[in-house]
């Protein structure tokens, strides 16, 4: 955490418009990421984001070390997160966008420093990511994507940190199995994921 | 992630190789997915309000612009406008018109109190369909609800739609001012249709019709369809016009606007390219 922000938390923390308007810019579009990735859509992962960064504010008063911001706000949405991934509703959207018959995969645009993996790659793994549960798929995306230690994932989990690394390891095994049964229906190889 | 089948006969060295690759295609894979960008701007619009009726100073004065801008960042606002109200949606496709959009107490009076006028007019332009579905009129604003339908193969490539150039008028000519303008984001239901669907609000200033008149006629015109995903701003604009002509009750009675689509950061006072001819 840079100097600017620990200025800025301590505006936020006393309501200074500026202040809390720079810590929404800088947490924001991270929150909104980690949605997406999880499951949501743009929409739903939007909105997930912003009621998280309006819980924290409103409970601010309960953060005590600046410092622990962004795990803290962090955990925030990640349950946030949690709750609308795991409402009924939304299971069934997600039961239903899991739809292999589902026509038109979305296209990748990712920057140019990030082609490591073939577009076709990445779709791929990003589907075997989706059909995680929702509890796995989140915590693979904390761990890997936003690059959270397995302690600072189980706290935002609630979780202990053995708990994550459980989850963890199931879930690398379970998009292991998915990728050897592509393998089994596409013999040729042609979408292998190594880098 | 490699699919090797060989992975039983790994020495313990190869093995963690392995998952170090796994762990890199993951970390490509997601960072990949995730490189689209934010509007952090739209976002803060739709918080900053919230925040103040979280009851501390931060002012609402945030910068208004028109959710219907026929530029790409004035469609991110609507979506994000969109991202707000679908915070109430709680039902799913097959609860026609009950929470989201449809959950501010004028819109949830006039459903209760069965006030809208049936429609039922359809307009398909190039594959996509509108339905211009109920309609409501008073001396406090002109509510249209519509439904925009994709073919299931078009529309899935899409997080929602964005009506623009929307002109309303009324026999005289009069044209309503600064429609505001919501929509539920595509639903795509295995369960109910495979088409993609979205639910839309309009809320426009009212009419005034001379003293007496029980009728009124309408003429909506939508100039564009933008079919877009937030994520990456991919788009896709429909060129139209869907025009439909009604006649529906006029209501003698004020009961205002229908929230939440005349939140403030949702109206554009000024030079809102909707109320314009495309």
């Amino acid at each position: 955490m840079d100097h600017d922000e620990e200025t800025w938390l301590e505006g936020w923390r006393r309501g200074d418009e500026a202040a809390t308007r720079q810590i929404f810019s800088r947490y924001y579009p991270r929150a909104v990421r980690i949605g997406v990735l999880s499951g949501l859509g743009p929409l739903d992962a939007q909105d997930c984001a912003q009621d998280a960064f309006v819980q924290a504010y409103e409970r601010r008063a309960q953060l005590r070390d600046p410092k622990a911001f962004p795990l803290w706000c962090h955990r925030i949405v990640t349950r946030r997160l949690l709750d609308t991934l795991m409402a009924p509703s939304r299971q069934r959207e997600l039961a239903s966008a899991a739809d292999p018959q589902r026509a038109d995969p979305v296209s990748l645009a990712p920057p140019a420093d990030e082609l490591v993996l073939l577009a076709e790659e990445r779709e791929e793994i990003w589907r075997w990511v989706q059909a995680l549960a929702p509890r796995a798929r989140t915590a693979i995306v904390l761990r890997y994507y936003a690059d959270f230690s397995t302690r600072e994932v189980a706290n935002m989990l609630d979780v202990r940190e053995g708990a994550v690394r459980v989850i963890l390891h199931r879930a690398i095994a379970q998009l292991r199995e998915l990728a050897h049964e592509t393998a089994r229906r596409e013999p040729s190889g042609a979408t292998s994921s190594q880098p | 992630m490699r699919a090797d089948t060989s992975r039983d006969h790994k020495t313990s060295e190869q093995m963690s190789q392995q998952t170090s690759q796994e762990e890199h295609a993951l970390r490509a894979a997601l960072r990949a997915y995730a490189a689209g960008e934010v509007d952090t701007q739209a976002g803060w619009e739709a918080v900053a309000p919230r925040l103040t009726s979280a009851g501390v100073g931060i002012s609402t004065q945030v910068r208004r612009r028109g959710p219907l801008a026929g530029v790409s960042r004035g469609v991110l606002v609507a979506a994000a406008v969109v991202a707000l109200v679908v915070a109430l949606a709680g039902a799913g496709v097959g609860a026609a018109y009950w929470g989201g959009i449809f959950s501010g107490p004028k819109t949830q009076l006039l459903l209760d109190e069965q006030l809208f006028t049936t429609i039922g007019q359809r307009q398909t332009v190039d594959g996509v369909t509108v339905d211009i579905d109920k309609a409501y009129a008073d001396l406090g604003s002109t509510t249209i609800i519509l439904t925009i339908t994709a073919p299931y193969n078009r529309g899935g490539r899409y997080s929602n739609v964005i009506a623009n150039h929307i002109t309303i008028t009324d026999d005289a000519g009069n044209e309503g001012l600064f429609p505001g303008y919501a929509c539920e984001s595509f639903k795509h239901d295995s369960l109910f249709h495979h088409d993609s669907v979205e639910r839309c609000l309009i809320d426009t200033s009212p009419f005034q019709p001379p003293a007496g008149t029980t009728a009124l006629t309408l003429h909506v015109e939508i100039g564009e369809l933008w079919l877009f995903r937030a994520t990456d701003h991919e788009r896709e604009i429909l060129t139209g016009p869907w025009r439909f002509a009604f006649s529906l009750p006029f209501h003698h009675q004020n009961l205002g606007p229908a929230a939440p689509v005349l939140e403030p950061a949702t109206r554009t006072p000024d030079a809102n390219p909707a109320t314009k001819t495309p």
